[in-house]
């Protein structure tokens, strides 16, 4: 199948129509990217309007003929000259693809136009329309892993992570030597990550993506690549977990290095944090003080809303500020949103606001990890309304022959298809007896994200049994793992317990299994308990000899690791690393009642840090009712089985399951210790429950219906 | 004691202030080759070059790139440092550097007892900020309501007690702590335990805690004071009381 990826083309959009027309039902099997990639060459920039990399084909970089009948056959020259230097010259630079001194696949160069052309030289090759097909049959194909190769070449994201040295590896089989075999295998973009790299809308973008689909790089890369196809505009790169910071410099410098051999001009693409401070400037922060309005800090935000509601309750106050303003001031030609999940709804109609016409705001977020106190709205909520009170962004339907609005990234490279079915199966309680926490909007998002439905029906009502798409994760988790070795789950009966056998495992990871500290994570999804836990696996891991860090402030996701140290963590300082192997410690967290979306949530998150093996501890009556689900998605065989529910379950779910707010709490826990006295002489008899008024107990029987969760 | 008691004796330390709260993020100390001897400290010690000589001793920048880079053994939740590391030589310490860095700021309230990462957030954001606020040539953002730095700072000089057993010829002490100046070489009677200077830390400016190392065994270091050395105002204790 041909994938076609609509970059951003400047010179001829009907010669790119036309091109996209002849070739959509042509039996190819590659990419045609249009207005990608830009090389950059020692005294230019160029932009190939068209490069077709397909097997049958090779590599045909395609030049637009001008759209006013181009300046005859000695500019079309030049222009293909251009084009076929820039293009061998960026292939050349990728050493697998070279062949002693020169390229071992050959680079062809064609020009092309809406209409049939002859420019009266048999050395320059012309097409139009009808002709394309013909004059691409030329060229002979090439293999597989040549297309393979060519494809990492124009994408360069094989070196984004430098490998580990791993000199400790011996044995054949050792989880070292598994860990050093996925770290060396080649990343490819994939067809959905080139589109939401390359392709941006003439108005907002949403991407979804499932944690380790790649959702970060994607962004850098798109930042990257429009500031070095419109190095005018504007552009703010922002995310919500400061951590990140460090991260999207270094990757947005690296892809800006890759298209044009020079640093970013960080005054245009600028990296942003979601709210700022006087250290590092924000999106929030930026916006308030162009429009003239009140910058609030972190300090006033809490003692105003709650730590919680902070940056949701000082988004509100610039949102009306500005809304009651005539005009607001634009500040960005795009805005590359990340984490969406974790910010508040009116940061998003800010940045609409903030964003200069055609309104391009791209949003990447993954609904599951969202571990903070807001939940994602559909697009028609989340930019506002016009004065009309029609919703600004009313859908994302895709529009033929123009870039993607809505695109969905389905493959998980981070994490093997058992750990992701189970952390889905966790997350939404899939299996859990009393049912469903949480669920989809929209049930189809099931088979957008990976999953291909085996048997019954994904509609409202109807019972359903998903699996992973076989091309939905790498085949090298099912070569090299195995599903039983890759996700484990452990009950304890004493919280000593767990910790001793977590530390004789990390043990046994470092002597004999050829692990480095570095490839271990504790995980504790108790952010409260985090410190006091901690401490105690310092110490049991101290009986090994067995050093460890509980992870401080850090200015950098990468620092999370040290060598010869295994890091402890957080789920919030968890958020954004990987490591091969994961121990979640105290996950009984997730099923404790009160705090089922958020608990659900942070089990999500946890075990899908895990690169290719997890281990999910705990202990007590609520890491039973985990266990059993955990069971239940092994008893079926890494299938999710469940009655999708029909629009009023689901409301009667999101009723149920909404996580309460800190007041809440404490109004609930106040009512339980004021009804303890009624309960207490009730069970001793001091009350009889004939004493109880009739519609006392008849109220109680009616709320408390047979006894169980109205569900 | 041995590296590897040392070591152990360090984890357990950090066990104790992590599970009684005082600390909110810990390293192990590790070993690394320097010259002649094997160093036992925290991780980024060994890739620290030049981070100690650059800095100018209690300065705001110094304490920042502590935090920020690392350098510590134990951060303690309202923004100290307590640094710990050892000089090994045939496997008996030569040397040791205990350093208690008070946090320069004060927070205007302690609302993050549980809340690991907001306290994280608030740290990096707040009082990195607050600090950076004190640079030459900053000017306050437009507007901006923040409370300002005047009631948060707070002129507190860390305590580094070193000791050195290979420095007998030169003039300065061989165990010694520096208060208000690198240049300060206060004389102590000897070189510190890890026993003695947490106790010092903790009873002196954490009296809430002071129980914590009641199950370490009772640890000291022979008199190494000279007389030159005596004569002067100092530190000492007895062990006999």
């Amino acid at each position: 199948m041909l994938q076609i990826v609509i970059g951003r083309n400047k010179r001829n959009m009907l010669a790119q129509s036309a091109l996209i027309t002849a070739t959509k039902g042509a039996d190819l099997d590659g990419t045609l990217y249009l207005g990608y990639p830009i090389i950059a060459t020692a005294d230019q920039m160029v932009t190939i309007d068209a490069l077709l990399t397909t097997k049958e084909h090779g590599v045909v970089a395609i030049d637009f003929l001008s759209p006013d009948a181009n300046g005859g056959p000695n500019e079309v020259r030049d222009r293909q000259d251009d084009a076929y230097n820039a293009v061998f010259r960026k292939l050349l630079d990728y050493k697998p693809l070279v062949n002693k001194r020169t390229l071992s696949v050959p680079v062809q160069v064609l020009s092309f136009g809406p209409e049939e052309i002859d420019l009266g030289d048999a050395e320059l090759i012309c097409a139009g329309p009808n002709s394309i097909l013909r004059k691409l049959a030329e060229f002979p194909p090439i293999s597989e892993d040549q297309l393979r190769l060519v494809n990492a070449a124009i994408q360069r994201v094989t070196t984004i992570k430098p490998s580990t040295k791993r000199t400790n590896v011996e044995k054949a089989n050792s989880r070292g030597a598994i860990i050093q075999k996925i770290e060396k295998e080649i990343a490819n973009l994939d067809q959905w990550q080139k589109s939401a790299a390359i392709e941006c809308p003439d108005g907002p973008q949403r991407i979804r993506g499932l944690a380790g689909s790649g959702k970060t790089i994607v962004l850098a890369l798109k930042a990257a690549y429009l500031h070095t196809a419109n190095p005018e505009w504007d552009i703010a790169l922002t995310f919500h977990s400061r951590a990140l910071y460090q991260q999207f410099l270094d990757l947005v410098r690296r892809f800006c290095f890759e298209h044009k051999n020079d640093e970013p001009d960080w005054s245009k693409l600028r990296v942003l944090h979601s709210w700022g401070s006087s250290r590092y400037p924000g999106v929030y922060s930026e916006v308030a003080a162009a429009n003239d309005l009140s910058i609030r800090d972190f300090a006033y935000a809490k003692s105003i809303y709650g730590a919680d509601q902070a940056f949701g309750g000082v988004c509100d106050e610039l949102l009306a500020g500005m809304k009651s303003k005539r005009q607001t001031e634009p500040l960005f030609d795009a805005i590359l949103i990340d984490e969406a999940q974790d910010l508040p709804n009116s940061f998003f109609e800010i940045c609409y606001l903030s964003a200069r016409d055609p309104k391009r705001v791209v949003w990447a977020y993954d609904e599951l990890q969202n571990l903070g106190s807001y939940s994602m709205a559909p697009p028609s909520e989340l930019f506002g309304k016009n004065e009309r009170g029609e919703p600004r962004v009313p859908n994302l339907d895709e529009v033929e022959g123009t870039p993607k609005r809505d695109i969905v990234l389905p493959v998980c490279y981070r994490n093997t298809p058992w750990a992701l079915t189970t952390a889905h199966a966790v997350g939404f309680g899939i299996y859990r007896q009393k049912g469903l926490v949480q669920f989809f909007d929209d049930p189809a998002l099931w088979q957008e994200i990976g999953y291909r439905v085996e048997s019954g029906e994904l509609s409202p009502g109807c019972d359903v049994t998903l699996r992973r798409r076989e091309n939905s994760y790498p085949s090298y988790f099912v070569d090299l793992l195995r599903p039983e070795d890759s996700v484990s789950w452990h009950n304890f009966e004493e919280y000593r317990e767990q910790l001793d056998w977590v530390a004789e495992q990390i043990h046994r990871n470092l002597s004999e299994d050829e692990l480095k500290h570095t490839d271990i994570l504790i995980v504790i999804p108790d952010a409260i308990q985090a410190k006091n836990i901690a401490g105690q696996l310092t110490s049991a891991l101290d009986k090994y000899q067995i050093q460890a860090h509980l992870a401080g402030v850090t200015s950098s996701v990468d620092r999370l690791y040290q060598d010869g140290s295994v890091a402890m963590t957080s789920i919030y300082r968890a958020k954004g690393n990987e490591a091969a192997m994961v121990y979640v410690v105290g996950s009984e967290y997730a099923a404790e009642p009160f705090r089922s979306v958020r608990g659900r949530n942070v089990l999500f998150t946890a075990i899908t840090r895990s690169r290719a093996w997890v281990r999910i501890c705990g202990c007590g009556p609520a890491m039973k009712e985990i266990i059993s689900e955990l069971e239940s998605v092994r008893k079926n065989d890494y299938r999710l089985r469940f009655p999708v529910p029909t629009p009023e379950a689901l409301a009667n779910i999101r009723k149920i399951h909404r996580d309460m707010s800190a007041a809440e709490i404490a109004k609930r826990d106040t009512a339980l210790k004021n009804v303890e006295p009624l309960l207490a002489m009730l069970e001793s008899g001091e009350l009889p429950t004939e004493a109880l008024p009739d519609d006392f107990k008849k109220r109680l029987q009616v709320l408390l219906g047979n006894g169980d969760d109205a569900e | 004691m041995t590296l590897s008691e040392t070591r152990s004796l360090v984890a357990k330390l950090n066990a104790q202030l992590l599970q009684s709260g005082l600390a909110i993020a810990t390293n192990p100390i590790i070993p690394f080759k320097i010259r002649d001897r094997v160093r036992l400290s925290w991780p980024e010690a060994r890739n620290a070059h030049g981070v100690f000589a650059d800095q100018h001793f209690a300065s705001l920048s110094e304490y920042r790139t502590f935090v920020t880079g690392k350098h510590y053994t134990s951060l303690l939740n309202e923004g100290s440092l307590l640094q710990i590391s050892f000089d090994f030589k045939r496997n008996e310490i030569v040397a040791n550097r205990f350093c208690f860095y008070p946090c320069p700021l004060e927070f205007p309230e302690n609302g993050y007892p549980h809340d690991f990462e907001a306290w994280n957030d608030l740290l990096e954001t707040e009082l990195l900020s607050q600090i950076d606020a004190l640079a030459p040539g900053w000017t306050p953002p437009e507007r901006a309501e923040s409370p300002g730095t005047g009631g948060l700072l707070r002129l507190r000089s860390p305590m580094r007690f070193d000791f050195e057993s290979e420095n007998r010829a030169a003039a300065e002490p061989t165990s010694h702590v520096h208060i208000n100046g690198a240049g300060a070489h206060i004389p102590v009677h000897a070189a510190l335990s890890l026993r003695q200077f947490i106790d010092f830390v903790l009873s002196n400016y954490y009296p809430a805690h002071s129980h914590l190392l009641t199950e370490f065994a009772p640890d000291f270091c022979d008199r190494s004071i000279r007389p030159e050395h005596e004569a002067q105002l100092h530190f000492d204790c007895r062990r006999d009381l």
